[in-house]
């Protein structure tokens, strides 16, 4: 390691143990001078970060465990099963096992006119089930991103017209991100608006426009489906305001341009 | 009943040993006392009702770190936004903090809490939680050298910070 890689590893990584580095450290006066330097500089970095924690913090946090768990005992629910909880989004999908049965039994009993039907009931789990995993992927980290760091109105504009979608201007403030995605039905859009009640995401997925207007939950979300002309859109949102805002929004600012076959 | 007092011990043991850095990463990620506190306490609440599942010990803080981190993100679904910028909120809650006679540590602070998210992150999740860069990379769904190039631009930005402030000082002393 020269001595240029080993101030740069200092920048990245002082406290490394690879044995290029921690060899480095003592090969000469510049390079030991150059290690101590960056030594102090952590340390004011940690002494920089060094905040007042709450008196009694661990026990604070315990004592609202221990209640929360007295207090659905007390209600006779059943804890969730410890990974599901860590995964809300494996919740969500036992809330769904009842429809595969379901359809089968139509299948059985009423022929082929019930087996179509059975696969619409498919489908519609499907797009559920779709939505719950791609919202876990990447969905909560996304919508903070996105608040923070809003993308300007061109890139986003510019990830539309993939789609042969168009924002109209007037609104296009209220578009904070937006990014291809795959979806049930191919290439999509996920996007990210701001309302005057909070963010919403906001999933575009082409050529279904036969979706009615479901609504059901995805991690302690509401979402709801709303059918486009040539496609569709999922909004996700904490209430039923966003939903009903952004699904307005949606309606005057994306245009489906024509010609699209998705 | 012996099961749930091993189970209480267990998390007993983590919580006094991981609370203070799992508290430190949220007011540092959040620029927010109270919030953090929030964020804490719902992590360990998630970290109780998983516990039975965590098997690997030496996953437990990484684990802690992720919950707290996304106990953080789901904050932004539950709240509309006020439009400030969150640099702003952070430097003043994070000023507001101890008092420091160490100038120079009270500049870091000050160029830390202004330190762009995407540059802050890996820095706190480096320096308060102690994970490599692949550790990092994994928690924030990217890859190992953008962690990299984040961590360098980070430590360049709080080392300008330095100079800056001593060059200021400077230009005042020359005035005077």
């Amino acid at each position: 390691m020269n001595y240029l890689e080993f101030k740069r590893q200092l920048m990245v990584d002082p406290h490394s143990h690879e044995p290029a580095f921690v060899a480095a450290r003592n090969l000469d006066d510049r390079h030991r001078q150059a290690y101590e330097q960056a030594m102090r500089f952590e340390a004011g970095i940690e002494q920089a970060l060094h905040v007042q924690v709450p008196h009694d913090l661990a026990e604070i946090c315990m004592a609202k465990v221990y209640a929360a768990d007295a207090q659905s005992a007390d209600a006779h629910t059943t804890l969730p099963d410890a990974s599901s909880l860590g995964n809300p989004v494996a919740t969500l999908r036992q809330g769904w096992q009842w429809l595969p049965a379901m359809a089968a039994g139509l299948v059985l009993g009423i022929g082929l006119t019930a087996s179509v039907f059975m696969l619409q009931q498919v489908g519609e789990q499907s797009i559920s089930a779709y939505l719950a995993s791609h919202w876990e992927d990447d969905g909560p980290d996304i919508i903070s991103r996105s608040v923070l760091e809003p993308m300007e109105a061109g890139n986003i504009q510019r990830i539309l017209a993939t789609l042969n979608l168009d924002m109209n201007k007037d609104f296009s403030s209220q578009f904070v991100f937006a990014k291809n995605c795959p979806t049930p039905t191919g290439l999509g859009v996920h996007l990210v608006v701001m309302t005057e009640y909070g963010p919403a995401t906001v999933i575009y997925i082409p050529s279904r426009s036969d979706y009615n207007a479901e609504s059901f939950q995805v991690d302690g979300l509401q979402a709801q489906l709303v059918a486009l002309q040539q496609g569709s859109v999922a909004i996700l949102g904490n209430t039923q305001s966003i939903i009903n805002s952004t699904a307005d929004l949606i309606h005057k600012a994306l245009q489906e341009k024509p010609g699209l076959d998705a | 009943m012996t099961v749930m007092m091993n189970k209480q011990a267990r998390f007993e043991a983590i919580a006094r040993e991981y609370s203070t850095d799992m508290y430190r990463y949220a007011v540092w990620i959040s620029g927010d006392h109270a919030l953090a506190k929030d964020v804490v306490q719902e992590a360990f609440l998630r970290a109780w009702r998983a516990l039975d599942k965590l098997k690997d010990e030496k996953a437990i803080k990484g684990w802690l770190f992720t919950i707290v981190r996304r106990e953080y993100l789901r904050t932004f679904e539950r709240k509309v936004p006020n439009f400030v910028d969150v640099d702003d909120v952070v430097l003043t809650e994070l000023t507001q903090m101890e008092p420091e006679a160490d100038s120079e540590v009270a500049i870091l602070r000050d160029a830390i809490a202004a330190l762009p998210v995407k540059y802050r992150e890996p820095l706190m999740l480096q320096v308060i939680g102690g994970f490599s860069c692949n550790e990092i990379a994994e928690k924030l769904g990217i890859s190992r050298s953008a962690v990299m190039t984040q961590l360098f631009r980070a430590r360049e930005k709080l080392k300008h910070s330095l100079v800056d402030d001593l060059l200021k000082d400077d230009n005042v002393h020359e005035l005077s």
